[in-house]
């Protein structure tokens, strides 16, 4: 049998490249206390992991309704902006508090990169009324910084683990 | 006198989807096979597409792997087979945002996207309720969306706000809020003279399969879909709007994930494995099918 420290070890690095399946979580064995560990990890980092692809979205959407604010499209803009900076404040105070086990923090480092992108779109943008009126440069920085989050968040990414970039269960494209 | 040519382009199917998916309350009856295809209306000095398909650079593999989704085939691939390249695209009405129609935009560098202004608004207002109604933000790749950002910031996304008439000659786009979706639209192509005796709806996800439109035993009784965001009431509704369109001919009603398109209408298999159905040809088009 593989021991202990290998296995973890194999699964940090599949989990980190994204390659963790079912078949492989089942031949790991490891003691309750690491397995405990583990799996507190990744539920807690889970709900951190959904806040930020919500911000994400949440901004890019708000780019493509500021370029048409004239359907009214404003006042779901600043409505949106202001959940996800509430939202942002709160995932970066909660993944920077998750319990991180030994070997996963290139995992968490993922999470941290991802909001911090996204920090860094608030603190260069006063997203409120600017968002509707941006130049050409100030959205190409604002979208290369969602576009590096995003880049982030998918290294983070897992189905197996409950990280999925798309929820699955209400799409027509799942074929189980 | 035709002006457009309609083919319904396969790229990608599950052979094995809950038949519960596709007709609602269809529980326990078994499975059937789900095309994923694409529409090609080409005429008028116009080539469009009725969605794109999903990205399989960012989750076909894990589609595939995962949900039992084959042979995922590039647009590239799959348009050669009717002889047009992406490139040639100019113009893609997108139906609704899941990432299985609204994800291969970076294919399609020269068209311009028509989307309603309500599946991008309401899918915001989804997201900002609490985490408990995280159902309702589902199957919405971040990624796509940040493509349809910079389709915004390109020009080269255009929102509308429930129907639109002529969006391009002989094209109509309508508008069925709240059904599959919070913004679905589907579209009509009028090929007739006077505008709307050689109609065609091109259905996007409002309806499935000809049971959807025709009834499970064909009595014309209609059976939403297996999924909505939206209610089945509307869902139904905006069947009923559909078959108006089409002065009530079931047959001019496109369903995109139906199979026996196939038996409905001239086809053939390309070589990749995925079929070409060919709904109507313009005036002096070749057929795409039909050696």
């Amino acid at each position: 049998m593989i021991s202990l420290d290998r296995d973890t070890s194999r699964l940090i690095d599949e989990v980190n490249a994204g390659k963790v399946s079912r078949e492989s979580l089942a031949a790991y064995s490891w003691t309750p206390q690491e397995s405990e560990r583990l799996a507190r990890y990744f539920v807690l980092a889970r709900s951190q992991f959904n806040s930020v692809k919500k911000i994400i979205q949440f901004v890019s959407g708000c780019i493509i309704l500021s370029e048409s604010a004239s359907l009214g499209g404003g006042r779901e803009v600043f409505h949106s902006l202001s959940a996800a900076k509430d939202l942002l404040d709160k995932a970066d105070e909660e993944t920077r508090s998750l319990p991180v086990p030994a070997g996963v923090s290139r995992h968490h480092q993922h999470l941290l990169d991802a909001l911090s992108c996204l920090r860094e779109i608030f603190r260069r943008f006063v997203l409120t009324e600017q968002v509707l009126h941006l130049k050409r440069d100030q959205s190409d920085q604002l979208l290369y910084l969602l576009k590096m989050a995003n880049e982030s968040l998918k290294s983070a990414s897992n189905f197996e683990l409950g990280l999925d970039m798309v929820e699955l269960n209400s799409s027509c494209a799942c074929g189980h | 006198m035709k002006d457009y040519s309609i083919w319904v382009l396969e790229y990608s199917y599950v052979p094995d989807y809950h038949k519960s998916g596709v007709i609602y309350g269809a529980h326990n009856e078994g499975y059937v096979k789900l095309p994923y295809c694409y529409v090609l209306i080409k005429g008028k000095g116009r080539t469009i597409l009725v969605d794109v398909g999903f990205n399989n650079k960012e989750y076909g593999k894990v589609l595939a792997d995962r949900f039992g989704v084959k042979n995922w085939q590039s647009p590239k691939v799959v348009l050669d087979e009717v002889g047009v390249k992406p490139e040639d695209v100019d113009t893609v009405f997108v139906t609704h945002a899941h990432f299985d129609h609204f994800g291969n935009i970076e294919d399609f560098p020269n068209a311009t996207f028509y989307l309603q202004e309500r599946e991008i608004s309401k899918w915001m207002w989804a997201m900002s309720l609490p985490e408990q109604f995280g159902w309702l933000m589902g199957a919405m790749d971040p990624g796509d969306i940040i493509r349809g950002a910079e389709l915004a910031r390109d020009g080269r996304l255009v929102l509308i706000d429930g129907d639109r008439e002529d969006v391009l000659p002989g094209i109509d786009l309508f508008a069925a809020f709240d059904t599959h979706t919070f913004g679905s639209q589907f579209v009509r192509v009028k090929n007739g003279e006077t505008g709307t005796e050689d109609s065609w709806i091109l259905a996007g996800d409002l309806v499935y399969v000809f049971d959807n439109a025709e009834g499970r035993d064909g009595d014309g009784v209609y059976v939403p879909v297996g999924l909505a965001s939206g209610s089945q009431t509307n869902l139904l509704l905006a069947t009923d709007k559909m078959m108006t369109l089409v002065d009530r001919d079931p047959t001019r009603v496109i369903p995109i994930h139906e199979q026996r398109l196939v038996e409905r209408f001239p086809s053939r298999v390309s070589e990749k494995g995925l079929h070409i159905v060919e709904i109507t040809l313009a005036d002096g088009e070749t057929s795409k099918v039909r050696q």
